[in-house]
């Protein structure tokens, strides 16, 4: 294939149902296991059987029962409902962090592949810099700084994560901008800016895709860990990580479906979201290594 | 010592050098610009009382100008004076002394989980039968997305009712003791890494089962077991050990997670702990350490690259 | 992330899911029961064996500092209690006796308090105890340049001074009754001077130790680890039995649920419910339960909004229903208080009887009535309301108490917001408006260690109050309170303290959810110390020994 109808291809999307047809069986499960997830979120309100934060004396570590599919933990509270209401939580704290690290990596990747020298050099040396700070640190450091709470874990992470995406895309940005038609479209005049948006981002789309979605299920996992150590969300707010360290005591006491049944969700989730990331990534020939 | 050494270390050295300071900078300053008065933390939660406040500050610098507290923490730190914990009012090097060991036995019981098992998993997936290698990566790709704290909870439901093969909580002491006690943690914290490295190794093994000089090798007539050892796993341990290093670079912060779980008195509780209640002198001073063992260990695994593919060493900087 | 495309991969993982699901549901018991209530104690059997060594356990983690001044918490007052002692002692009902002062008498009308000591008692270095470190050690409490905790109790002490070889004299610019019960806590404690002015800042931290005259005596810190004690066999009252001890530090549930019931803990005071709860079922060692000045209450942080009016705590107070509260927060370790001064603040002073007389005939709202409460709530207009209720972070009993006031509240119309604080910033609110503002209500677990029912009424019911943030002022309640504690007669204290507090008590300025148990595990085995909360301020392990079975 030559260059240009490489570029040609690679912007035609397929139909979503010829592309759920493509999917293997497991595939196809994961996505309908995550949508149910976000729908779940998406629709808390409506769906929840009870509400999440009303206690119920006498109810409390009650089994499965009619009110209470999975039970109620030690106050009483409703355990699906909580699960459901948490993952709203659970879901948009790396949400956030993939809407601000996405735009932010994007801009970073780009004004270093185009402008390349000094400039190119400063982003580089400062991701390289920033590549020494694990995520959890940077995000513990802050909640140190800034108190526990929501944002300042996630402010953290989205500045641990953007080096990753900035570093991946630079090179993939480098290898675009050296294209001939990148050439043929300056010397037509067209400003850098249009040629960025217009061309160079969405040859870039697949890779932003695919570390967003990587993004992501490392964003879950950190956050989620980050509200179990109690730095992140506080108890009693319905969230997975939360959940899990609540309900710690109570396993010792021989009731460990609370925190059980919040881990599970969230390791199923990430699951989820890794094999819909690995799929999208071999459809898009993008291969481990370049992850 | 050839020259293409020299520079190769050299460089290494050089870069990790500049990364910590600047990275020491970036912690110090974090920390100093943080919202809230330190002097008050130090006081302890009670009436804060103005002639206390001015002598704390007196006692830890807080009113020096900023370059001059990072110039004497810096010095403190190359001379082995980390300061003054806000929290316990003893050194922080007697809090990170009496923590450090657990931490370090925990992170290298973790890592040769991840290497030992990892590796071997990932080439029996890749060598031995189908079952083995679906088995292997269903339990893989499950492991993949367990988080520490996830497998730990797991751990505890199982060994704290019924099954008591090891202690569920504690640090233990001697070295048996504590070993027995660190199981656990280890398992929780190695089990994300080690199913990556398992993926890794099985395919970079798939990759070299099929190379040309494998294939020289074979029809040369030479056994498989051999040829397993001698070409395939040679030429790919390159990338399974880069995976391995920045793997066993990433335990140190996972450490925070597996000793809060477990009830282990090391540097990563210390520092969950530091963090809940503002003690910025210890705060400081683990990040520090975390992050120069991450780096450290990451220029660890590029010498040893070398060591093995010695092209390596005449790399110019990054592509 | 890989790809797997086979089917037989698919049924796997499936298989291995359900599997794990159906092992949680499998575990679902009703362990929300409460547990067998035993009848509450202020001690056990005093031990008669000696035992060589034992592990006690710190639930709250790892002690900030040992030096009686600065001890404020669980596991500082448990530690340092048995090494350092205080002028006066504090028996397990709460009565003050004779302790290092043989007799701690009031003269000049209360203006004051002559204090003899108990003579021939020497510190751990052999070295004697005086009058010269009697005067140091008030002193160096009494300093607020030390950043000691218990300066307050000095208000009104004008001079501490050495008046003969074993007699130091107090004097007072007004008599102060509870002075005296002060000095059965820290604000009472004896250290060496000459050692305490050698080590300074670095006395009671893990490099500097103590020297004090207790049945204890320091041995070492390892910082993260333990604190070690061993028998101090020339304690001037008494023998202990207990060669060692070593304090573990636990700030975990799980972890100390699971030492203590693997029987690596000897023993441990201040349980969580959960690991209590855990541990009734278990045969290696007996719970014990105690009377406690500890308990569960919420009051106004702010002078304005709903959270100052009376009505609406009220309301709230007739709302919540105590009684589930009791059984399903505190699993039946807990008692109906109808006021913020426990019991047992005054259960051991002489005139018991006419504190106990007031206490009776205060209501008891132990059953909730919600149309009062609703017309309470309209009456001060606040309905549709949302309030801000602080809790401290890490506390499970608080988080679950919180949601149970919350879920009261909003069937009389009033949403509560919960704000969890982490330690630091929590204590700040206690002495800082800016700290307070935005916020109604702080929900906490507070106590006193020493008894005297003027400890926390003055802080709450004058004008400057140092816990008194609604504004609330009530000129009789002053003067009463003022006339309790300006005498040194028991019972003129009593009946001036009951009716000032039959007026506040009505303002509800805390509202008092529940008295909690004092919870002591102790091992097969082992036995003697005090179930009672007396182990805040006295050396608890004095009487600790085996059982011979």
């Amino acid at each position: 294939m030559t260059e240009l109808s490489k570029v040609a291809v690679r912007k035609r999307q397929p139909l979503l149902l010829r592309r759920f047809a493509t999917m293997t069986p497991l595939i196809r499960i994961a996505s309908a296991v995550l949508l149910l997830i976000v729908l779940a979120a998406v629709l808390a309100p409506l769906i929840a059987p009870h509400d999440p934060t009303t206690p119920n004396a006498l109810d409390s570590f009650g089994g499965p029962s009619g009110s209470h599919l999975l039970g109620a933990d030690a106050s009483g509270r409703d355990l699906l409902s909580r699960l459901i209401y948490g993952a709203r939580l659970s879901l948009a704290g790396p949400a956030v962090v993939v809407l601000l690290m996405v735009p932010v990596g994007v801009l970073l990747a780009l004004l270093a592949a185009w402008r390349g020298g000094i400039t190119d050099g400063v982003i580089s040396r400062v991701i390289d810099i920033l590549f020494a700070f694990p995520g959890l640190i940077l995000a513990i450091v802050a909640v140190a700084m800034f108190g526990a709470g929501f944002w300042a874990p996630v402010i953290a992470l989205t500045v641990s994560y953007v080096p990753v995406l900035a570093r991946v895309l630079r090179s993939v940005a480098l290898k675009e901008r050296n294209l001939p038609y990148v050439a043929a479209l300056q010397v037509q005049g067209v400003s850098a800016i249009r040629i960025a948006v217009r061309h160079l981002i969405p040859n870039l789309l697949p890779m932003i895709t695919v570390q967003a979605g990587v993004a992501f299920g490392y964003a879950m996992l950190d956050l989620a860990a980050i509200s179990y150590l109690g730095l992140g969300l506080q108890p009693p707010t319905a969230d997975w990580g939360v959940m899990v360290s609540e309900g710690q005591s109570s396993v010792i006491e021989g009731f460990p479906q609370e925190s059980l049944y919040a881990a599970v969700m969230v390791l199923v989730t990430v699951v989820c979201i890794n094999l819909i990331g690995g799929w999208f990534a071999e459809r898009h020939d993008i291969s481990e290594a370049d992850l | 010592m050839t020259l293409a050494w020299a520079g190769f270390l050299g460089r290494k050295v050089g870069v990790l050098v500049v990364t910590l300071l600047i990275a020491s900078l970036a912690i110090f300053l974090c920390l100093y610009l943080a919202p809230g008065d330190p002097a008050t933390v130090i006081a302890g939660g009670t009436k804060p009382n103005p002639a206390v406040l001015a002598h704390i500050r007196l006692e830890y610098h807080l009113d020096d100008p900023w370059w001059q507290q990072y110039l004497r923490w810096l010095k403190g730190v190359v001379t082995g004076d980390m300061g003054t914990s806000f929290v316990y009012h003893t050194s922080v090097a007697s809090l990170l002394r009496a923590r450090a060991f657990s931490t370090a036995l925990l992170v290298m019981y973790a890592g040769a989980i991840i290497v030992g098992v990892g590796v071997a998993a990932g080439v029996m997936s890749s060598l031995r039968g189908r079952f083995a290698r679906t088995i292997i990566n269903v339990a893989t790709t499950i492991a993949m997305g367990a988080p520490t704290f996830v497998v730990a909870v797991v751990l505890i439901t199982i060994f704290s009712t019924g099954l008591s093969w090891f202690p569920i909580y504690g640090s233990g002491s001697g070295l048996l003791g504590r070993l027995d006690h660190l199981t656990l943690p280890a398992i929780a914290l190695s089990l994300s890494f080690l199913a990556y490295v398992a993926s890794i190794t099985r395919a970079a093994v798939d990759e070299e089962k099929s190379a040309e000089h494998v294939d020289t090798a074979r029809s040369r007539g030479l056994r498989e077991r051999l040829i397993t050892r001698r070409h395939v796993l040679r030429n790919a341990a390159a990338p399974i050990l880069t995976v391995s290093g920045i793997s066993v670079a990433g335990l140190f912060s996972g450490t925070a997670v597996a000793e809060q779980a477990f009830g282990v008195q090391g540097l990563g509780s210390l520092l969950v702990d530091a963090a809940a209640k503002k003690d910025l002198a210890v705060v400081q001073m683990i990040s520090l350490l975390m992050v120069a063992a991450f780096v450290i260990v990451n220029v660890l695994v590029d010498t040893i690259n070398a060591v093995l593919d010695p092209r390596l060493t005449m790399e110019r900087g990054r592509a | 992330m890989r790809n797997i495309r086979n089917t037989t991969t698919v049924r796997l993982a499936a298989l291995a899911v359900a599997a794990a699901v159906g092992l949680t549901a499998c575990g679902a018991g009703s362990s929300g029961s409460t547990i067998k209530k035993s009848a509450l104690r202020t001690t056990t059997p005093a031990g008669t064996q000696s035992v060589a060594a034992v592990t006690w356990g710190l639930p709250d983690g790892e002690p900030t500092s040992i030096d009686p001044i600065l001890v404020g918490a669980s596991s500082e007052m448990t530690v340092s209690s048995n090494m350092c002692e205080n002028l006066l002692a504090l028996q397990p009902d709460f009565s003050v006796e004779p302790g290092l002062a043989t007799s701690a008498n009031w003269s000049h009308g209360g203006k004051t308090l002559t204090l003899d000591i108990h003579p021939g008692v020497k510190f751990w270095d052999g070295k004697p105890l005086t009058a010269d470190d009697v005067v140091y050690s008030l002193q160096r409490t009494a300093n607020p340049k030390t950043g000691s905790y218990y300066t307050d109790a000095f208000a009104h002490v004008t001079s501490i001074a050495k008046t003969g070889p074993l007699q130091v004299t107090l004097s007072l610019d007004a008599p102060d009754y509870q002075l005296r019960n002060a000095l059965a806590g820290a604000t009472g404690n004896v250290v060496e001077k000459a050692y305490a002015e050698k080590q300074g800042k670095k006395f009671g931290t893990v490099a500097g130790g103590l020297m004090c005259t207790g049945p204890y005596k320091f041995v070492s810190w390892k910082s993260g680890d333990s604190i070690t004690m061993v028998a101090n066999h020339d304690y001037w009252n008494g023998t202990p039995k207990v060669e060692k001890i070593t304090f573990r530090f636990l700030g975990d549930v799980s972890t100390l649920t699971s030492a203590l019931r693997a029987g690596t803990i000897d023993g441990a005071y201040d349980l969580p419910i959960a690991a209590a709860v855990a541990l009734s079922k278990s045969k290696v060692g007996t719970i014990y339960r105690g009377p406690s000045t500890s308990s569960l209450s919420f009051g106004p942080t702010s002078t304005t909004g709903p959270g100052a009016d009376p009505r609406v705590r009220t309301a709230l107070d007739l709302a919540i229903d105590k009684q589930a509260l009791i059984k399903s927060v505190l699993r039946g370790l807990g008692t109906i208080q109808r006021t913020f001064t426990a019991p047992l603040a005054w259960s051991g002073d002489p005139a018991a009887a006419t504190y106990r007389a007031a206490y009776d005939a205060l209501p008891a709202d132990d059953t909730p009535n919600l149309t009062e409460a609703r017309k309470l709530v309209k009456e001060a207009g606040a309905e549709g309301k949302t309030l801000v209720m602080v809790i401290p972070a890490g506390s499970t009993t608080e988080t679950q108490a919180a949601t149970l006031v919350q879920a009261a509240a909003k069937k009389i119309g009033i949403t509560i917001k919960l704000r969890t604080l982490q330690p630091t910033p929590f204590s700040a609110l206690f002495y800082s408006p800016q700290a307070r503002s935005g916020t109604d209500f702080v929900l906490t677990i507070g106590y006193q260690e020493v008894p005297g029912p003027l400890y926390y009424a003055p802080e709450f019911a004058t004008k400057d109050g140092l816990y008194n943030w609604s504004g609330y002022q009530n000129d009789q309640v002053t003067k009463l309170l003022n006339a309790a504690r300006s005498t040194t007669d028991p019972e003129v204290s009593a009946k001036n303290f009951n009716q000032a507090q039959t007026i506040f008590n009505s303002a509800r300025l805390q509202v008092t959810l529940a008295g909690l148990d004092s919870l002591l595990y102790l091992k097969k085995g082992l036995t003697g110390a005090p179930a009672s909360v007396a182990y805040y301020s006295s050396p608890w392990a004095l009487h600790l020994g085996g059982t011979g079975k």
